[in-house]
C-alpha cells in the first residue's frame, strides 16, 4: 500500500514537473514575443474601450474614434463591453498589454474610477467620451454640454407646448436611461431645475428611466391607456428610448403628424436615424442633435494630441449640439452642422 | 484500507479536473504573449475571486443536493446595503463589514428555512429569492450605484500586504483551504455529503437534514457576503445591478469541477479549477479581443461536455458495480 501511495505521488510529481517546465519555456517564449513586438510597434498604442454597439449612436462614436486613430496611424487595441464587469476586466487587459493612452465609453460613470485610477498610477492618460466618470481625475473629457442639451431640451419642449396650446402650460412625460448613465442624469436635472423655474405651469406627469428599449414599448403603451389624451408630450434624454415610443405609438395607432390634434409631442436627443426620418415625415416634432461620430473622434483627437504635445489646453471639450425640428432640417445651417445619423441610415438602406 | 484502484480513480478524476484549465492555459500563452506575465496573472486572480468565493457558497449547497439561484442577487443586495451603511454613518466603515455578513446570514436562514420548513424545491424558493432581492436592492437604491466608499470598508478588496500580496487574495485561500479541509475531515462535512447523497437514508441514520440544510443556506449567504464585500472594494462601488448572471458562472464552475446535480459529489478543489477554466475563458476573450459572446458559447460547451463526462463515468461505474454484483452471485 505505502509503495502504490509512492508510485502515485511520484507520478503526479513527474507530471507537475513536466507542466511547470511547459510554463516556463512557454514564459520565455512570451517574453522574447513581448520584446519583439515592443521593436516593431513603433508608434503610438492606444486602448479604446467602448460598448457594444448595441445602436448607431454608439457605432458612431466608436467609428469616428476609430477613423481618427487611423487618420493619425495609431495602434489601436478596440474593446467592447455589455456590463460594467467585463469593461473593468478589459481596462486592466489592455492596461497590461502596455498602451499609451486610454480611450473609454465608461459604462457606469460612477463605478469606473477604481480602474481609471490604476491607469493614472501607471501614469496613462486617460480620456472619457459622452459620458462622464465621476470620483477620479482624468486627463480629458469630451462631449457635449450635458446639462446644456437638457436646458435647450425643456425650452423647445416649452416652445412645441406654446404652438400646441397656446401657452407654456400642459402635461409631459421624461424618459430617461438608467443611473449609471451620467450624461442623462445631468440632461434630466438640466430639464428639470428650467421647467420648474421658468415654465411653472408645465407639468411633468411621470417620469420613468429605462435601460432596455424594449420594455419602452410596453411602458408607453401603458401611459397611452393610463393618461390618452391628458398626455401634451414626451421627452427623451436619448433616441434609443424615442425611437422605442415611436413604435409604440405606431402600434397603438397614435402616431399622428404634427400639428394634427391629436398629435402628441415628441422631442427626442442625439439624432438617431429612425428619428430623424421621422422628422423629415412629420411625425416627431424635434431632437436636440449631438454628433456622435464627431464626439469619438475629438476623443481621439484629444489623445493624440496630448501625446504629442504632452498637455491639453483645456481638459473638458465640449461638442456643439443644435436642435433639429421639421421645420428647419432641411436648412443650410442644419446641413453645415451635419446629422450624423444620414451615413447610417444610408448603409441600413444601401444594406436592404 | 485504501486499494490501488481508488487511488488511481481519485488522480484520474483530478487529473480531468486539472488538465482543462491548463490546456486553456497552454493555448493561450501560445497565442497571447501577454498571458504569462506577472500583471495579466494577477489581474486573473482576482477577477476571479468574488466568482470563487460565491462558488463556494453554491459548492457547499449543491453537494448536500439543493440549489440556490438567488447567489448574485443576495451578493449585490448584501453589498449595497451595507455599502450605504458605510457611506452614510459615521461608523458605518466599521459596521459595514459585518452587517454585511449577518444580512446574508440571514438571508441564507430565511432560504434554508422556507425550503426546510415547507418542503418547497430549492430551485423555486431560491428564483424567487433572487427576483426579490434584486428587486429590493434596486428599489432602495434607486438604481443607483453607491459610491464613494470609505478606505476601511473597501481594505478587504483593495488593499495589499505589505504592497504586494492582495487581501483578497489571502481572503480566497483562507477560506478554501478551510472549506475544503471542512468538507473532507470534519464530521460536519461527512454530513453535508451524506445528506446530498440519500436524504432518507441520512434521516434513518439520525441526521438532522434540516438543520444541515439550513446550515448551508447560511454558510452560502456569508459567502455571496463576502464576495459581495470584496466586489464592492475592489471596484469602489456598490452595484444593485451586480453580479449579473454570476448565479450561473458558479454553478457552472461548481459543475465543471464535479459536483453532481443530484448532490452527494463535490469538492472545493474541484470549484476552483471550474472558476479558473471560466476566468481564463474571460481573459483569453480580453487578450485576444475575442467577442464575449464566443466566449459564451464555448463556455456552454465545456459544461455540456463536463456533464457528458460526468454522466459516462457514473454509468460505467454502475455497470461494473452490476456485473461484480453479478459474478458473485453466480
Amino acid at each position: 500500500m505505502k509503495k502504490s501511495r509512492r508510485e502515485n505521488a511520484k507520478k503526479i510529481l513527474r507530471r507537475t514537473g513536466i507542466w511547470i517546465l511547459i510554463f516556463v519555456f512557454m514564459a520565455g517564449y512570451s517574453a522574447v514575443r513581448r520584446q519583439k513586438d515592443t521593436e516593431e510597434v513603433s508608434g503610438i498604442t492606444i486602448g479604446l474601450l467602448v460598448s457594444t454597439p448595441s445602436n448607431d449612436f454608439m457605432r458612431a462614436l466608436q467609428d469616428g474614434a476609430e477613423a481618427a486613430a487611423r487618420e493619425h496611424g495609431a495602434q489601436l487595441y478596440v474593446e467592447t463591453a455589455y456590463n460594467l464587469e467585463i469593461q473593468l476586466s478589459q481596462v486592466r487587459s489592455v492596461l497590461a498589454r502596455g498602451v499609451d493612452a486610454l480611450v473609454i465609453w465608461p459604462y457606469d460613470g460612477d463605478a469606473v474610477a477604481s480602474v481609471i485610477e490604476e491607469a493614472n498610477e501607471q501614469n496613462v492618460p486617460v480620456f472619457t467620451f459622452d459620458v462622464k466618470a465621476k470620483g477620479c481625475d482624468v486627463t480629458g473629457q469630451i462631449s457635449t454640454d450635458n446639462h446644456m442639451i437638457g436646458e435647450t431640451a425643456a425650452h423647445t419642449m416649452a416652445g412645441f407646448l406654446y404652438q400646441k396650446n397656446g401657452a407654456y402650460q400642459g402635461k409631459i412625460a421624461l424618459l430617461s436611461g438608467p443611473f449609471r448613465m451620467t450624461s442623462h442624469q445631468d440632461r434630466v436635472e438640466a430639464f428639470m431645475q428650467v421647467m420648474e423655474t421658468e415654465y411653472p405651469e408645465i407639468q411633468i406627469l411621470v417620469q420613468k428611466r429605462m435601460e432596455g428599449s424594449e420594455k419602452v414599448i410596453d411602458v408607453v403603451s401603458t401611459w397611452a391607456g393610463m393618461y390618452g389624451g391628458q398626455l401634451d408630450g414626451i421627452y427623451c434624454a436619448s433616441d434609443y428610448l424615442t425611437a422605442s415610443v415611436l413604435t409604440a405609438l405606431r402600434q397603438k395607432n397614435q402616431l399622428f403628424p404634427v400639428g394634427d390634434p391629436d398629435h402628441l409631442i415628441l422631442l427626442g436627443t442625439d439624432a438617431f436615424p429612425a428619428v430623424v426620418e421621422a422628422i423629415r415625415e412629420n411625425l416627431v416634432d424635434g431632437v436636440v442633435a449631438q454628433n456622435a461620430v464627431q464626439i469619438g473622434r475629438e476623443a481621439m483627437e484629444a489623445a493624440w494630441e496630448y501625446l504629442e504635445e504632452g498637455q491639453l489646453p483645456e481638459k473638458q471639450r465640449y461638442i456643439p449640439l443644435m436642435v433639429i425640428t421639421t421645420e428647419n432640417i432641411d436648412s443650410e445651417e442644419v446641413k453645415e452642422f451635419g446629422i450624423w445619423s444620414d451615413e447610417y441610415r444610408k448603409e441600413a438602406k444601401d444594406g436592404e | 484500507m485504501v486499494n490501488r484502484k481508488e487511488i488511481r480513480r481519485k488522480s484520474r478524476r483530478y487529473s480531468c479536473l486539472v488538465l482543462p484549465p491548463l490546456v486553456i492555459a497552454l493555448i493561450l500563452s501560445f497565442m497571447s504573449e501577454y498571458f504569462l506575465t506577472p500583471v495579466n496573472l494577477g489581474n486573473l486572480l482576482l477577477q476571479m475571486t468574488s466568482t470563487a468565493i460565491a462558488a463556494m457558497g453554491i459548492t457547499f449547497i449543491m453537494i448536500a443536493g439543493e440549489y440556490d439561484l438567488s447567489c448574485a442577487a443576495v451578493l449585490a443586495f448584501t453589498a449595497v446595503l451595507s455599502a450605504s451603511l458605510a457611506v452614510r454613518s459615521p461608523f458605518g466603515a466599521v459596521l459595514g463589514i459585518p452587517f454585511a455578513l449577518a444580512l446574508g446570514a440571514g438571508i441564507g436562514f430565511l432560504n434554508g428555512w422556507l425550503i426546510s420548513k415547507f418542503s418547497i424545491p430549492s430551485l423555486v424558493v431560491t428564483l424567487a429569492a433572487m427576483k426579490i432581492w434584486r428587486g429590493v436592492a434596486l428599489w432602495l437604491t434607486g438604481g443607483r450605484t453607491v459610491s464613494g466608499l470609505p478606505e476601511v470598508y473597501c481594505f478587504p478588496g483593495c488593499a495589499r500586504l505589505f504592497g504586494v500580496v492582495p487581501v483578497s487574495l489571502i481572503i480566497l485561500a483562507v477560506l478554501y483551504i478551510a472549506g475544503q479541509l471542512m468538507l473532507s475531515r470534519t464530521r460536519y462535512g461527512y454530513e453535508i455529503y451524506a445528506v446530498g447523497r440519500d436524504a432518507e437514508a441520512a434521516t434513518l441514520s439520525g441526521l438532522g437534514v434540516k438543520k444541515i440544510r439550513r446550515n448551508v443556506y447560511i454558510v452560502g449567504g456569508i459567502l455571496y457576503a463576502i464576495a459581495g464585500l470584496l466586489m464592492a472594494g475592489r471596484v469602489g462601488a456598490a452595484l444593485p445591478a451586480a453580479a449579473d448572471s454570476m448565479e450561473f458562472t458558479a454553478m457552472s464552475a461548481a459543475i465543471i469541477g464535479g459536483c453532481a446535480l443530484g448532490g452527494g459529489r463535490g469538492s472545493l478543489v474541484g470549484t476552483f479549477l471550474g472558476v479558473l477554466t471560466m476566468s481564463l475563458l474571460d481573459n483569453g476573450a480580453d487578450l485576444l479581443q475575442l467577442s464575449y459572446y464566443w466566449i459564451s458559447i464555448v463556455q456552454g460547451v465545456i459544461i455540456l461536455a463536463a456533464l457528458v463526462i460526468k454522466t459516462q463515468g457514473v454509468q460505467k461505474r454502475q455497470k461494473q458495480t452490476e456485473s461484480l454484483h453479478s459474478d458473485r452471485v453466480k
